[in-house]
């Protein structure tokens, strides 16, 4: 009698938990469409976790290097950690994330995260924090980021966030309930299109240009935990013309670079040796670099990296070769469909972007 | 008797010091007699050639009002998170930011000394002026006075005894 | 803390796992420390005010109670050598000392009450008639935070302090149990305002964890969050879109918008007070109903033995039942009978006293004009209602519908409308505009006026109104279910399956209907104010 009670007990539980699981991810936003960011980070965990490089930091850095062109360059395995406005407490602990699955040579951080010393958007945040698994890395990195108006039990049950949007769903929140095709190359989010600079407003001035302390504190742990591990740190700056990167935040990353021996590249300065175009190579007017500026910016880099670091060349091993001709092979033909896309209809419908007329100002 | 009156006087006094230090709230009776709010544009406001811009407000009718722009520039956010859009006019740029579809004036910056606040400040006045238009009630970061007032930040950077830099910002409480 | 949040749901969940594995005798005392936490939680320069309140009573009941007691010992040993006038007169003065206590007692914790939370409606009505005056001179406006639950727990130590003086019962010679009497947290923030006799009862007793009493109250919790989270706050944004803009929604929208509120407190209080039953019952306490199928009542009368129930003995027992039988108003009773005859004359009086008792009542609700206003509304109601009673008498005389479903019917709306057209005091910004409003409904009714985008102006979608509709349909089918008594008793008669859909079905919609999280405003309980 008993155990029959603790059997429904337990099956009566397990069967409220389960649907409850299922319910959270019909209800969880799946940005496959549109907003395809917010996948980027869990795209990681399906790989297999062998690389040389890792790059962490925001869209200037999965907008500007392609991996897929570091190997066939290279042949250096690289993956790209980043997502929209990823702060730079959130690329720590993803990094410390990723340093539990591998130990890569190189790190390389981004550091246009240092303007920001405070948590800036909750959308932000769930489009970085709700793709990372459950670990004390991730729940750290909650901590660090939740804006005053955010809940950390509804990052742990997301179910408790969004479950509002029973009356929004689509057919894409079934389709995609627990499973989602790849939709980055490594972490690198391919777009094609172009949108050539015009005019970039000059920056405002700031009555205080020192990065926050935060953002320095959190700076110095990446150092740390690279130290430790016996790791590289590459900090760079990409060549995306907006934001403004004020001279000011460069004097304090040289001097930074310097004070720890780490290398520090500022690409803006580089446009030129890089080849970069940017009427031709920008898909929005200089902020974020389409394919063919990620790849220029892939090979002027890799040579970097490996001269600097001796990387090793491993297009000679069999079962990597295999393995990157699999991602070259979806990578070439994903940007075959875009240019296809790009063509019938003038821009990139599925990825959101917006017609060409309505780029003028209205 | 006389007793007990003093222990209620006394008592009385006590629940009145006990109350004081009840800290800090909105006096509960704050919407009653005589308060109507008129919707006159709050904190401080930029005008140039009759056109008021205030923060926050919506930029649309603003455009209209002060018709073609120099230069314009936009800058879509990462994952489409609202579009930040610059407009150049003679002396100032206009800042906005959008929210549900929707933009509003985010700042306006002054380009050279054409324009002036509404209390007469141009660039290249001295602090002095600037004290003597709006006072000492500022915060100052480093050479910027900023002077905040319902929803809105008007700052000064100060170099040189001489003001450089002038711009209203939008802030969120 | 708000009921309505993940803080208030970890709070009780640990303090269930705690009470129920710590040595029974100690049980209270948790209470007490969770009590005072829970205050803690809402301000800590509260715990002082609530402190002071249960401090002056403890004193004052007890050197009451102490009086009792040497007066009866004293007439037990020296009363036989006493002549009737001598007793008469020892009686006197002991009564007199008491009341002197009772008086202490009672402006004290009365005053503190009037200084936090109406002194700054007396100042603004000072600086209006120094205005009107044509005095350029202002009384400044205090800075005073208004305790949480003071005017809920003030009434509870007040009857308190009353029933000891009357000897209802002796004082409580424990001041910590009287402390958890007054703080004990599920009815702090909106009531019921429970009598010491009667809660006392269960709150100190030892209870040993039972099943079918904790799960009673487990549904009744879910239940109250369900109304509370899905109904409410959900109604909430279409009640708040009309009573803010008045100036675009008139007529037909105020029509709509008295519904709606109607449903939303109801929603929301019942709700609430659902939580604060049920968490009780899961400790094993006992806390009285507050609502009794309030909406269901014939008569405004009725209305008010069913709704806020404990709020409306309170005044009954505690303010016109002593104001008829004060000197003052039995001169005054003699006076009219004697001036109008037994007729009005024998009415008047008790009007007096229910326009007084009404217009406490609204000041007890708010510190404005409005509550107010709208309390003397309700009073003049009933006044109406009791002036009336001939000419209903002749009509039932004369027309055989009294018990026809039909005319109930009638009744049972005309007392909602009346009700929730008087309740529109407490939402409008003041007493002239909520005149103003109330006029356009029929100055300017056009039901044309109530299209589907018009409806989904007010911030709520379809999908909203859906919820809201299903809602409803609960909300009746179980008080309609309830007539013949409780439905978690129908419903442990179920088996297993039916119970665990039932539970299933309520977490569920709370979970994922429930207006809450990023997107909705965290609503307070209405009544947490007052």
């Amino acid at each position: 009698m008993a155990r029959k009670r603790i059997l429904t007990a337990l099956i009566t539980i397990a069967l409220t938990a389960s649907s409850l699981y299922i319910l959270e991810r019909l209800l969880m936003p799946k940005y496959v469409s549109a907003i395809v960011e917010g996948s980027l980070v869990e795209e990681y965990y399906s790989e297999d976790k062998n690389h040389d490089v890792i790059f962490i930091g925001d869209c200037e850095v999965y907008e500007s290097f392609s991996p897929i062109t570091l190997w066939e360059h290279y042949g250096i395995t690289s993956y790209i950690r980043g997502s929209a406005q990823q702060l730079i407490w959130q690329s720590y602990y993803l990094l410390e994330e990723t340093l539990k699955y591998e130990k890569p040579e190189v790190v390389v951080f981004n550091v246009l995260a240092m303007k920001y010393d405070q948590p800036q958007k909750e959308t932000y945040n769930r489009m970085t924090l709700d793709g990372m698994r459950m670990s004390l890395s991730k729940l750290k990195a909650i901590r660090a980021s939740m804006m005053e108006d955010e809940k950390f039990v509804e990052y742990i049950f997301p179910l408790l966030r969004y479950h509002s949007r029973w009356s929004v769903l689509t057919a894409e929140d079934f389709r995609y309930m627990f499973r989602k095709d790849k939709l980055f190359h490594n972490g690198y989010y391919m777009r094609v299109d172009v949108r050539p600079v015009q005019t970039v407003p000059k920056g405002r001035k700031l009555a205080d240009y020192r990065f926050g302390e935060r953002a320095y504190y959190y700076l110095d742990r990446m150092v740390e935990l690279c130290k430790e591990n016996d790791i590289e740190l590459v900090l760079i700056k990409a060549p995306s013309l907006y934001p403004y990167w004020y001279d000011e935040w460069e004097v304090q990353m040289e001097e930074y670079a310097a004070k720890h021996g780490l290398l520090y590249i500022n690409f803006l300065e580089l446009i030129d040796e890089v080849g970069i175009d940017f009427s031709k190579d920008t898909y929005d007017a200089g902020l974020h670099l389409n394919v063919t500026g990620a790849e220029k910016m892939s090979i002027y880099f890799g040579k970097i990296l490996r001269d600097t670091y001796r990387l090793k060349d491993r297009r000679d091993d069999p079962e990597l070769s295999r393995l990157w001709q699999q991602k070259a092979e979806f990578y070439y033909a994903m940007k075959e469909s875009q240019y296809r896309e790009l063509e019938e209809y003038g821009y990139l419908k599925s990825l959101g972007a917006r017609p060409p007329e309505s780029t003028a100002a209205d | 008797m006389k007793r007990f009156s003093i222990i209620i006087v006394l008592s009385l006094l006590m629940s009145l010091l006990l109350t004081g230090c009840g800290g800090s709230a909105q006096p509960a009776a704050g919407d009653n007699p005589g308060e109507a709010g008129d919707e006159k544009p709050a904190g401080y406001v930029f005008e140039t050639e009759g056109v008021v811009i205030a923060m926050h407000a919506e930029v649309e009718p603003i455009l209209q009002k002060l018709g073609e722009a120099m230069e314009y520039f936009e800058a879509e956010s990462c994952a489409f998170q609202g579009m930040e859009r610059v407009y150049t006019y003679s002396g100032f740029e206009l800042h906005t930011y959008e929210m549900d579809g929707t933009d509003y004036v985010a700042a306006v910056v002054f380009l050279d000394d054409s324009v002036s606040t509404k209390e007469g400040v141009y660039l290249f006045s001295g602090l002095e002026d600037v004290l003597a238009a709006y006072g000492d009630g500022y915060t100052k970061t480093n050479d910027m006075y900023s002077y905040e007032q319902d929803g809105s930040r008007l700052s000064f950077l100060v170099e040189n005894d001489e003001v450089t830099m002038i711009e209203y910002m939008a802030v969120t409480e | 803390m708000l009921f309505a949040s993940y803080g208030f749901i970890l709070f009780i969940g640990l303090l269930f796992i705690v009470y129920y594995s710590i040595p029974k005798k100690y049980q209270w005392q948790l209470l007490l420390g969770a009590s005072y936490l829970f205050y803690y939680f809402s301000g800590p320069e509260n715990l002082l005010y609530i402190s002071f309140t249960t401090l002056s009573t403890y004193a004052a009941a007890v050197k009451i109670s102490d009086m009792h007691r040497v007066q009866s010992q004293y007439l037990a040993s020296h009363g036989d050598g006493m002549s009737r006038e001598e007793k008469k007169a020892y009686k006197a003065s002991v009564k007199s000392g008491q009341r002197r206590w009772l008086l202490a007692c009672l402006i004290l914790n009365f005053g503190v009450l009037a200084i936090t939370k109406y002194s700054n409606f007396a100042i603004a009505n000072i600086n209006w008639a120094l205005g009107a005056l044509g005095s350029g001179t202002r009384v400044s406006f205090l800075q005073l935070a208004l305790p949480m639950g003071i005017s809920f727990y003030t009434f509870k130590t007040m009857s308190y302090i009353i029933d000891v003086y009357r000897g209802k019962y002796p004082a409580e010679r424990n001041p910590f149990k009287l402390a958890l009497f007054t703080s004990f947290f599920p009815q702090l923030v909106q009531g019921p305002i429970s009598r010491f006799d009667n809660l006392s009862r269960t709150l100190f007793e030892q209870h040993s964890f039972d099943s079918r009493n904790v799960s009673r109250g487990l549904q009744r919790i879910l239940w109250g969050f369900f109304k509370k989270v899905v109904l409410a706050d959900r109604m909430l944004v279409a009640v708040n879109t009309i009573i803010r803009n008045p100036d675009t929604y008139q007529g037909a929208f105020v029509f709509i918008g008295m519904l709606f509120y109607a449903y939303q407190l109801y929603a929301d209080f019942t709700g609430g007070i659902d939580i604060t039953i049920g968490t009780a019952e899961v400790l094993g306490i006992k806390v009285e109903e507050n609502f009794k199928r309030p909406y269901f009542s014939k008569s405004t009368a009725e209305y008010w033995r069913r709704w806020h129930i404990t709020m409306g003995t309170w005044f009954k027992d505690y303010l016109f039942y002593p104001l008829s039988v004060s000197g003052p108003m039995l001169k005054f009773s003699k006076y009219s009978r004697q001036k109008l005859g037994d007729g009005l004359g024998k009415r008047l009086p008790v009007y007096v006293s229910t326009i007084i008792v009404w217009f406490t009542t609204g000041l007890w609700h708010g510190a404005s004009w409005n509550f107010i206003v709208w309390g003397l509304l309700n009073g003049a109601v009933i006044i109406i209602s009791m002036e009336c009673q001939p000419l209903y008498d002749w009509f039932h005389g004369r027309f055989n519908v009294k018990d026809s479903f039909w005319f109930r019917l009638f009744q049972v709306v005309r007392t909602i409308l009346l009700m929730s057209a008087i309740r529109m005091f407490d939402c409008y910004r003041d007493v002239p505009l909520t005149f103003r409003m109330l006029g356009t409904m029929f100055t300017r009714f056009d039901a044309g006026e109530l299209s589907l985008e018009a409806l989904l102006g007010l911030g709520l979608g379809l999908p909203d109104y859906a919820v809201l509709l299903l809602g409803l349909m609960a909300l009746v089918s179980v008080s309609l279910a309830q007539r013949s008594g409780s439905v978690r008793d129908k419903l442990a008669g179920k088996p297993f399956v039916v119970r665990y859909a039932a539970y299933y079905v309520l977490i569920v919609s709370i979970l994922v209907f429930g207006a809450y999280g990023i997107g909705y405003d965290a609503s307070q309980f209405i009544y947490n104010q007052f």
